[in-house]
This record gives C-alpha cells, structure tokens and sequence, in this order.
C-alpha cells in the first residue's frame, strides 16, 4: 500500500489510479447508461475527438520528473473536472443508483475491468505509459461531451465556459481551516458544532455538501473516516481524496481492524491508550478530522500552520508534519 | 428536528439483515444484525442544494455507534468504537 510520500513514482501510480477510478466508476457506467436509454447514440460517440474541454500538456517536456508529475497531475486534474462537469451536465438524464449497478458496486461480476500498472518499468516510462492513458481517455470524454452537446444536453459555448473556469477546491482547502480552528477557538467551536455554515460564513463554496461534521482528534480520541459503500468524501471543500481511500484494500481493512491498519498501511502507530473512532459515511453526511497541532507548530507563524497539514491528517490516517518541508 | 424520530440517543437497536422496503439498500454489510447505540439523529437529510444522490428522502437518519468487541467478537480489549450514518428503515429496537 502506497502512503503518502514525495517519491515521483509513487505519484505516478496515484494518477494512474485516480484515472482508472473516475473513468470505471464516474464516466463509463453514465455513459452505459445514457447509451441503453437511447439518450446518446453510438454514432454520437463515432467522431474525431473534438476540442471542447483545455488541451492536455505535454508532461515530457519539463525540466525535471518532479516537474512532469505535476503536469500529470494537472491533466488528471482537467480530466476529472470535465467528468465532473459531464455528470452535472446530464444530471437529469440519469439515476445515480443505476450508475453503481453499471460500475459494479452491488455486484462484482458487473465490475469494469480495471488496468493494471506496470511498476517493473522505470520511472520515465510509467510516466509516459500514464499520460498516454490519459489522453486516450481524455479523447473518449472530449467524443462524449461532444455527443452531450449534439443531443441538446447543453449549448456548446455555455459547456466551453464551465470546462474553463477555474478548477475547484484541493485540500489546502482543509489545511487552511484547520489551521484557523487551532489558532481561533471561538472559529474552531462553531465549526464542530456546524461545519456548514460555519465555512460558508468564511466564504467557502459548500453548496454541493450535503451535511458536514468535523471531527476533533484529542489526546484520548482519534477519528478517522472511511466511506465502505463508495467513496463518499467532502469533495466540495476538501477536492478528491487520495487514490487509495476509494480502494477496497483501505475500506475493508480499516473496519476490520483500524489500529493495525493505520500501523501497516499508514506506519502510523497509536497507542492502545488512545480511543480509535473510525466514522463510516454511509449516507448523506460528509466527515473530516481535525487534527491535533504539533508541538513544533506552537512556534509556527499563524499564516504558516496550514503547510503542516497533509491530506492522511484530514482522514485520519497519519499525524500532520511535525515542522514545514521546504 | 422533529419530535417524530422513533430512536433516541443511547437507546439500543439493532441493524436488519435486510430490507427490502427501504428507500435505500445502502447498508454496508459487516453492521447487519449487529446491535449497536444510537449516537446522534439528524433528522431527514435531503440537502435542497444537493439532489445529487437522491431526490426523495431516504427516511430518518442516525448515526449509531458499534462496539469493537460487539463487531468482532474475537477480538476483545481494542479500544475502538465504528459510527455508521444509517436510516431509520434498517433499524430495530433492541
């Protein structure tokens, strides 16, 4: 199990995943969908692939891996973003029940074939394997806008506008409110007791959150969130959450025993002293945790604290940095 | 709130193993038949902003707390404990 680190190949593999994801469980099973229902045709789909959504970069031509990663990323990025932007787009037009059947949820014979990453090559070749996936993907979802626009889904100018704003939330996000509630106690009070409206009184868009419950880790307690249903997650505030919180391998593991699974999966060891509390979102109601501050932090600039909060600490599975990487 | 809930906190219940007449059939498998306490009720929650998952309610909602050593019997002494949001359909006095 990959936790979270700086190793360029490690990021690779989490593109790969996060990639793979989105398009089994969030594109594909729509379009099955949309297709049975005569919604969309195939012959829709039979086009060169339009530019509707931004173009991909070329993530070969930087300067070093770790720049090529972040383009990676990037391009994920708008390749969830239109996916997104799809599922908003054709909402009316498909039940979300039906795309869990279609992606498998209830009945593993129904599951679409995941690919397999090859961890044998180097670190340039995942690289290149990686973005080649996604611009073949990236082709399929550019047909499937294009097909939403023919069938009236949308106007092509209005759909064009959506995929250019600008990319919503990442967890800095989360970073940045933690690290208010442990410099603000009045701000911290309000938020555990409505996390809502407490950040949509600070300006945070939550308008696609359904409720949102913040929890507070103690020197007796710590919280950690998993959804075993599907991969519920406060998407609206904190981005998507890490690849491996969406695997089964994480979410069977953590409820069925949480202190060894953070100690194997996370190498983050609690002390048997210490109450684990793992929250299942199974429903309407979204979690994340607050973390403790480190001890090192009390020394920290207030405008500083947010850099030591990692996306592991909002779910539970790992302590934020105990001082600031440079 | 409503005063309408038919669970309060701390009381016992116990969750089905099945329910076919339930809005939703989003129960996750390893609390079915299992008891447990009910920890918070948060009413009906359809978000008016949020008609994403579902538009129609899916009845009254819980948070219910497990017991480690009510989960997995074989493995006592963890100092654990599961929250599971759950609707009020898969729920039974206990």
């Amino acid at each position: 199990m990959v936790t979270h680190t700086e190793d360029a190949g490690l990021h690779i593999r989490a593109v790969f995943e996060d990639a793979e994801y989105w398009r089994t469980k969030r594109l594909e099973p729509v379009m099955f969908q949309l297709l049975r229902k005569g919604r969309i045709t195939f012959h829709d789909l039979m086009h060169d692939p339009p530019e509707i959504a931004p173009v991909l970069q070329d993530p070969s031509k930087q300067p070093s891996i770790e720049d090529s990663v972040e383009m990676l990323e990037l391009n994920l990025g708008k390749y969830i973003n239109g996916i997104e932007i799809a599922a908003q787009v054709a909402r009316d037009a498909y039940f979300i029940d039906e795309q869990r059947k279609d992606a498998g949820i209830y009945d593993p014979e129904l599951k679409i074939v995941h690919r397999t990453f090859d961890i044998t090559s180097t670190e340039s070749e995942q690289l290149s394997a990686v973005e080649r996936m996604l611009e073949d993907y990236y082709d399929v979802l550019q047909v499937y806008l294009n097909a939403l626009i023919v069938r009236g889904f949308i106007l092509r100018d209005k759909l064009k506008e959506m995929l250019e704003a600008p990319i919503p939330p990442k967890f800095e996000n989360g970073a940045k409110i933690v690290a208010r509630a442990w410099t603000d106690e009045k701000f911290k009070q309000s938020l555990l007791e409505d996390a809502k409206q407490t950040l949509r009184e600070i300006g945070i868009a939550v308008y696609r959150s359904p409720k949102l419950v913040v929890l507070e880790n103690t020197d007796d307690v710590h919280n950690v969130i998993v959804c075993t249903l599907c991969s519920c997650y406060p998407y609206a505030v904190l981005g998507n959450p890490p690849w491996w919180y969406k695997d089964d391998s994480y979410k069977q593991a953590i409820v069925s025993d949480p202190r060894k699974t953070l100690k194997e999966m996370f190498n983050f060891s609690i002390p048997e002293s210490r109450e684990i509390k793992v929250y299942d979102s199974t429903s309407d109601l979204r979690y994340f945790v607050l973390p403790r501050l480190p001890a090192k932090g009390k020394m920290l600039k207030e405008e500083d604290l947010w850099k030591l909060v990692t996306p592991e600490s909002l779910i539970g599975v790992g302590e934020p940095r105990s001082e600031i990487k440079d | 709130m409503t005063d309408s809930e038919k669970f309060h906190k701390n009381d016992s219940v116990r969750v089905k193993q099945d329910c076919p007449t339930s809005p939703t059939k989003r129960t996750p498998q390893y609390v079915r038949g299992m008891a447990g306490i009910v920890d918070a009720y948060y009413g009906e929650v359809v978000d008016p902003e949020f008609n994403y998952d579902h538009r129609v309610s899916w009845g009254p909602l819980y948070r219910i707390v497990f017991d480690w050593s009510e989960l997995y019997k074989d493995r006592k002494n963890q100092k654990s404990k599961f929250y599971v949001d759950l609707h009020e359909s898969w729920l039974e006095p206990f």
